[in-house]
């Protein structure tokens, strides 16, 4: 093994506020904006250069972001997807997570699977989830549905056919019991 | 009974006599060769079943076969996805007749939590036919014993010539592929 | 015939061909095999006994939750998260509850969470013994199950007896618990936790004392720790390679930080490491209910919880430690009373996103000591 990634080395814990400051700090122009809610950083990224704010975020050693946690999306309907990637800094104890904003027609992202090797399968699932296409993945076949499945279930616009058909009959409050079924 | 090519019902002329029906199905009934085929949540109270404390085999359903070619009686333990379906159709499939079925938990009953995910085969008997259907989620051990139980009586009250000619036309057909959702 | 020709008396050692023409064989594993837990399908690429490459193919368990938990409103979510990792019922519903708690701001009494905990480190244990056994089972030893089931079993009396579930609780609401615990619970606990705790030097014996054992287990596997970090594996099996990250000392939620216990952690991340950090876990686990039982506060079981749950709008990343690692519940609320959007972050999923890794250059018989050494939960990978 070569020399072991500081998170192996001393862990020195840092206020989630600091470590904001450090963050917009270090990734200047680079971040749209930093911000703190409820213990973890949220930082926006243009989706322009994401692996290079990534990269910055792994390998600054005052940041120390090695821990790939999870990347996913949020269907915004027709304001586009937030594709989402959390990270962890086990050496500061913090969590920070990228908000990328993509348009909603051909949504399309740089992969991060030559930085984080963990972001392989995440990058796949959100693929065949939202159709988001990521440029320079090894491998960007489905992940969990039979191959001749149609759609993107976790885009909104995609409705469970099962609900179409039969309303959920414990319908929980008036509203709904009145609308006929659960209003969403 | 049977219903022949033409549409007409014929009576078997075959009959067994009531003693080697009672010892052929007695004998069957309590050495069933349960197949695991534990897919999610219910497989641990299948296996919990198999324990010490609630000791399925005193019920004769021992030992647990290597391969579905010497089993008996599969038990459909768990959801069925639409990517797993085929698989559990082709593990049927290698069983040799005479053959059960216990779906067990209500996701194989009848999708059960999932009734609405885009996914799920809502219940194993559109792939392939059911005996018994043991409820719950997950179904107590106790209640596994108790469809095994119901199967064995289902086992002994059975009619042998009936079964082994009238049987193709008793498999129910494929309704729906099982691609729900994405309309 | 003649002389034997001199190509056969040469024995063809195991790295070259030596004349012989080798082909790659493909060796599918699963969907349906008695040794994966559940429906995970491997596909092993093998050049004689070793692996050459190995692929991981999931989805076969894949039932759609955060599909389905965008209809189902904050209190009926918990029915559905519970069935992910269905070993941790209690423990996947958590997280679940602590995020509405957090964007409403709601007050748990210190009964609840006292019994919060208790209720998710028995949870702990049932997961853990069921790894125990089902690892020995892999490897060839059928009696070590037996003796796990035999706790476990003690183990879901207690849990049952509070929330009528033997493994789907439903029982963690937003707030606090849907119930208060029943006379006789804490004795039952004690009880479980007591015998437990007596019988753990059998498992140790049985299992890591065994020769046959070790020699399956020491060496094999061994998952790099910098590869570990970089696919966000948690949990026992990041533990073992070294790595002391255990959210309820790093990131403490419910009451964790009151109680004294210990974090156990592996030298080398091999598959004997994972099972021995597994083994402590539960003395660890055992502990911190004792104390709990010891300490359990007077008061009411739930706070106040407004009778229709509408969350303001936002988002928020709630995470606490399951047994099998890292759950992680990325909540987006629109105002409703239905999540928006809920990404799972589960532990099994990046977790068996590094088996590839770790199969390949191992031997076939191996293959099995490392998957079942990798404690996952199909429906966790899958969700």
């Amino acid at each position: 093994m070569a020399t072991p990634p500081r998170s192996l080395r001393s862990w020195e814990r840092v206020d989630p506020e600091e470590f904001s400051r450090r963050v917009a700090g270090k990734l200047g122009d680079a971040a749209a904006s930093v911000d703190v809610r409820n213990g973890t950083i949220h930082v926006t990224l243009p989706a322009g250069d994401v692996v290079g704010a990534a990269r910055v975020l792994k390998e600054d050693p005052e940041l120390d972001c090695a821990y790939f946690n999870f990347l996913s999306a949020v269907d915004w309907e027709a304001e586009g997807f937030e594709v989402l990637v959390a990270l962890h800094s086990l050496t500061y104890g913090n969590t920070v997570i990228a908000h990328v904003r993509l348009p909603a027609e051909s949504p399309s992202m740089a992969s991060l699977t030559a930085l984080y090797g963990g972001a392989n399968w995440h990058e796949r699932e959100c693929a065949e989830m939202f159709g988001i296409d990521f440029d320079g993945h090894p491998n960007l076949v489905k992940l969990y549905l039979p191959e001749d499945f149609e759609g993107y279930p976790l885009r909104r616009s995609f409705k469970l056919a099962s609900r179409r058909y039969k309303a959920w009959p414990g319908a929980k409050d008036e509203e709904e019991a009145a609308a006929g079924g659960p209003l969403r | 009974m049977t219903i022949d090519g033409d549409g007409r019902e014929r009576v078997h002329r075959v009959k067994l006599p009531k003693s080697v029906s009672f010892l052929l199905n007695w004998s069957r009934k309590y050495s069933l060769w349960m197949f695991q085929f534990g897919l999610a949540c219910c497989s641990i109270e299948f296996i919990a079943s198999a324990m010490p404390k609630h000791d399925i085999m005193r019920l004769g359903v021992i030992p647990f076969p290597a391969s579905p070619r010497q089993a008996d009686l599969m038990v459909v333990a768990g959801t069925v996805t639409d990517k797993m379906a085929p698989a559990v159709k082709r593990v049927y499939e290698q069983m040799p007749e005479p053959k059960y079925v216990i779906s067990m938990g209500s996701c194989s009953n009848c999708g059960g939590p999932y009734w609405d995910s885009y996914c799920v085969t809502k219940g194993v008997d559109q792939i392939i036919p059911v005996d018994v259907y043991v409820p719950g989620c997950p179904p107590r051990p106790e209640g596994l014993l108790y469809g095994i139980v119901r199967l064995q009586n289902k086992i002994q009250n059975e009619n042998i010539p009936e079964r082994w000619s009238g049987h193709a036309a008793k498999i129910p057909q494929i309704m729906g592929t099982g691609r729900s959702g994405g309309i | 015939m003649g002389t034997v020709p001199e190509d056969l008396t040469r024995v063809p050692d195991l790295s070259s061909t030596g004349g012989l023409h080798t082909e790659e064989m493909v060796l599918n594993v699963g969907p349906q095999h008695p040794a994966t837990h559940g429906v995970l399908r491997v596909l092993v690429s093998v050049d004689g006994e070793r692996i050459v490459r190995a692929e991981p193919v999931i989805g076969y368990m894949h039932r759609g939750h955060e599909k389905l938990v965008e209809q189902r409103d904050f209190r009926q979510i918990t029915n559905l998260l519970s069935r992910m990792d269905w070993l941790s019922g209690i423990n996947n519903e958590i997280p679940a509850s602590l995020a509405v708690e957090r964007m409403l701001e709601l007050e748990v009494p210190r009964r609840a969470q006292y019994l919060r905990v208790i209720l998710a480190e028995l949870n702990r244990i049932t997961n853990h013994l069921m790894f125990t056994g089902s690892f020995g089972l892999e490897l060839g030893a059928t009696t070590p199950v037996m003796y796990a089931f035999r706790e476990r079993e003690l183990i879901q009396e207690a849990l049952e007896l509070v929330t009528g579930g033997r493994m789907h609780f439903g029982f963690i609401r937003p707030g606090g618990l849907k119930e208060d615990v029943p006379r006789g619970f804490v004795e039952l606990a004690r009880r479980g936790v007591r015998q437990l705790v007596a019988k753990i030097p059998d498992y140790e014996n049985l299992l890591m004392g065994n020769e046959i054992f070790k020699q399956r287990t020491v060496g094999v596997g061994r998952l790099d720790p910098a590869l570990a970090l970089d696919h966000g594996v948690s949990g026992p099996i990041l533990r073992a390679c070294g790595i002391p990250y255990d959210i309820r000392k790093v990131d403490p939620y419910l009451v964790y930080d009151e109680f004294e216990f210990d974090t156990p952690l592996g030298a080398q991340g091999d598959s004997f490491d994972r099972f021995w950090v597994l083994v402590q876990e539960m003395k660890e686990s055992a502990r911190i209910v004792e104390q709990a039982l010891d300490g359990l506060p007077e008061g009411s079981h739930i706070g106040a919880v407004p009778k229709r749950l509408t969350l303001p709008k936002g988002q928020i990343y709630c995470h606490a430690e399951n047994p099998l690692g890292e759950l992680g519940y990325y909540l987006v609320s629109d105002g409703g009373n239905k999540p928006y959007r809920l990404k799972i972050r589960t532990p099994s999923f990046s977790n068996i996103s590094v088996a590839a890794h770790m199969l390949r250059g191992a031997f076939v018989p191996d293959m099995i000591a490392i998957l079942g050494s990798m404690f996952f939960v199909v429906g966790d990978i899958d969700r």
